[in-house]
């Protein structure tokens, strides 16, 4: 029987560096395998729909330009997303990615969190075309 | 006699009612209690759940499958992989898919992590509700070791969704085991010491040992689940008398202690911890080789199929009826803290302090979001019926009137 039962650890923990680390002040790098943004390549798409369809959020949404010449643009709100990479196993074409970039999606506003991926032209034509497009998207080009 | 005794005599003969929750600095989730106390006795106690009910079981009727499994993954953070087990089995059982046995290891090896870490946050918030502090902070720096295990091969933290329809996502490479092995191997060790620390420090004893003391005909009577009806002696483990994915070709060991006392409930955790670290290591090594996913057809065969799952809980048990088309026609999700709720309502609580209270309600791991699953309207009769959406309206409007 001890009177303190953890002070030998108590004690070691004094000597031996935090366990914590200043994290928004020394950023750190998440791991390879983290689920963090997409990422999507507009050439490889065939525009079956297979991401839209199991996609528990109902978030991602291709929208079709041109099916024959292969011009789509993707679009995702980070804010919806859950991360679940559902979308990227049901692609059987290899256009849909997960990467560990863009993990810290944390705002006080939702301005940002619209993901739109896809050719320039594509995206500017989407951006005219529907009503939601505003200069606070952001906008990623992929060739 | 003077006036104080006097006061003081009739006070002591009455009984009050202390109300706690549903929002309260003592409690971390919203649930109602009411203890009715004889001095600082605790005589009686009634519980009120319900203040989180999220409609989930409504919701899966309009989901498919695949998007079903993402949802009831979220009836509970802590034990997401148990409930996304529970359901897909189900489905996959009801299209007649078997996994492969390489599927099967890599679920039990998740199943297993995660009650590593749910056991884990157990016994910080545990030791909390008694004044251990220590205990808190130190179990909650080793329970960051199988954090980042998961954060590192599962892609998430907290929803790492493993599974997918007839199979899993992430496969066990052999990378995987040359870096968890070491972690799991400090953990252990870490595990053997506070289960010295818990069976050891003068003070933790004092409030645990022969606190909340339930027999095991009266736990095996109110049907409790998981580690609390091991705690008391009852072998009940799913992973044993049903063994599902993984469980069928690696069996586990089955941990149980007749002290039926809180106490007991810790050394079971943490005796099931250690379990669980030599399981995985064991399962690691003798890996099957082969696919990571079978076949899984989108149109699931009309039928109704039952499954239960051992969640570091306890029993979770889902139904799930089918009638062909890409939805299920029904999904009832029965969780594990609410068959536990019965032993603390009716036998554990009374007879102790009041003071005691946190440490009895921390001792079956409640969760309350896991909790509030369905409304059973009795309004006497036996006879069943179907209530329309305006019905139901009327009555929630009149209820809260």
């Amino acid at each position: 029987m001890k009177l303190i039962g953890m002070l030998a650890d108590v004690i070691r923990s004094l000597f031996i560096k935090p366990a914590t680390t200043k994290y928004p002040y020394i950023k750190q790098d998440p791991p390879e395998r983290y689920r963090a943004k997409l990422s999507y390549d507009s050439s490889k798409c065939t525009g079956c729909m297979q991401c839209v369809r199991d996609c528990p959020t109902n978030t991602i949404k291709i929208i079709v330009i041109d099916r024959k010449t292969k011009q789509f643009v993707m679009t995702y709100n980070i804010g919806e997303c859950v991360y679940c990479k559902q979308c990227v196993y049901n692609c059987r074409f290899d256009a849909l990615h997960m990467t560990n970039k863009l993990w810290e999606s944390a705002s006080g506003t939702k301005a940002g969190f619209k993901m739109i991926y896809g050719k320039r032209k594509n995206i500017d034509k989407y951006l005219a075309e529907s009503a939601e497009g505003n200069s606070q998207s952001a906008v990623e080009e992929k060739a | 006699m003077t006036e104080l005794q006097e006061i003081n005599k009739s006070t002591s003969a009455k009984k009050y009612i202390v109300p706690i929750g549903p929002q309260h600095p003592a409690l971390k989730e919203p649930g109602h209690f009411q203890f009715t106390v004889e001095g600082e006795i605790v005589v009686d106690a009634t519980i009120r759940l319900g203040y989180v009910h999220r409609g989930i079981e409504k919701a899966a009727e309009q989901r498919n499958y695949t998007q079903v499994l993402y949802l009831v993954e979220r009836v509970c953070g802590i034990c997401s992989h148990s409930h996304g087990t529970a359901f897909i089995q189900c489905a996959e059982k009801l299209a007649g898919v078997e996994i492969p046995p390489r599927a099967k290891a890599v679920r039990a090896i998740a199943g297993e992590i995660e009650r590593l870490h749910s056991h884990l946050l157990w016994l910080g918030v545990a030791s909390h509700g008694g004044g251990f502090d220590s205990m808190f902070m130190y179990s909650w720096r080793d329970r960051e070791i199988v954090m980042e295990i998961l954060e590192n091969f599962f892609g998430n933290r907290v929803n790492y969704s493993v599974n997918i329809p007839g199979g899993v996502k992430e496969d066990i490479t052999t990378e995987f085991i040359d870096q968890v092995t070491p972690k799991l191997e400090y953990l252990k060790k870490r595990m053997e010491y506070y289960l010295d620390v818990i069976n050891t420090d003068i003070t933790f004893r004092q409030r645990t040992v022969n606190i909340g003391k339930i027999g095991k005909v009266e736990t095996d009577k109110l049907g409790a689940t998981g580690p609390t009806a091991r705690a008391s002696g009852v072998a009940r483990d799913m992973r044993i008398t049903r063994p599902y994915d993984g469980y069928d070709l690696f069996p586990v060991n089955i941990v149980t202690d007749d002290r039926c006392d809180l106490n007991a409930r810790f050394v079971v955790r943490i005796k099931e911890c250690i379990e669980s670290i030599l399981y995985i290591i064991d399962v690691m090594n003798r890996m099957p080789d082969g696919e990571l996913t079978a076949k899984m057809p989108r149109k699931i065969p009309a039928g109704e199929y039952m499954s239960s799952v051992e969640a570091p809980r306890g029993e979770l048990f889902y139904f799930v009826r089918s009638n062909g088309t890409e939805n299920p026609d029904r999904v009832k999700i029965r969780t594990a803290s609410l068959c536990n709720w019965g032993t603390v309502v009716s036998s554990v609580a009374k007879g102790h302090k009041l003071a005691d209270m946190p440490m009895i309600l921390s001792g079956i791991d409640p969760c309350f979001s896991c909790n509030d699953r369905m409304v059973q309207i009795s309004r006497g009769k036996n006879d069943s019926e179907v209530w329309t959406w305006e019905q139901l309206r009327k009555y929630g409007i009149e209820y809260y009137q």
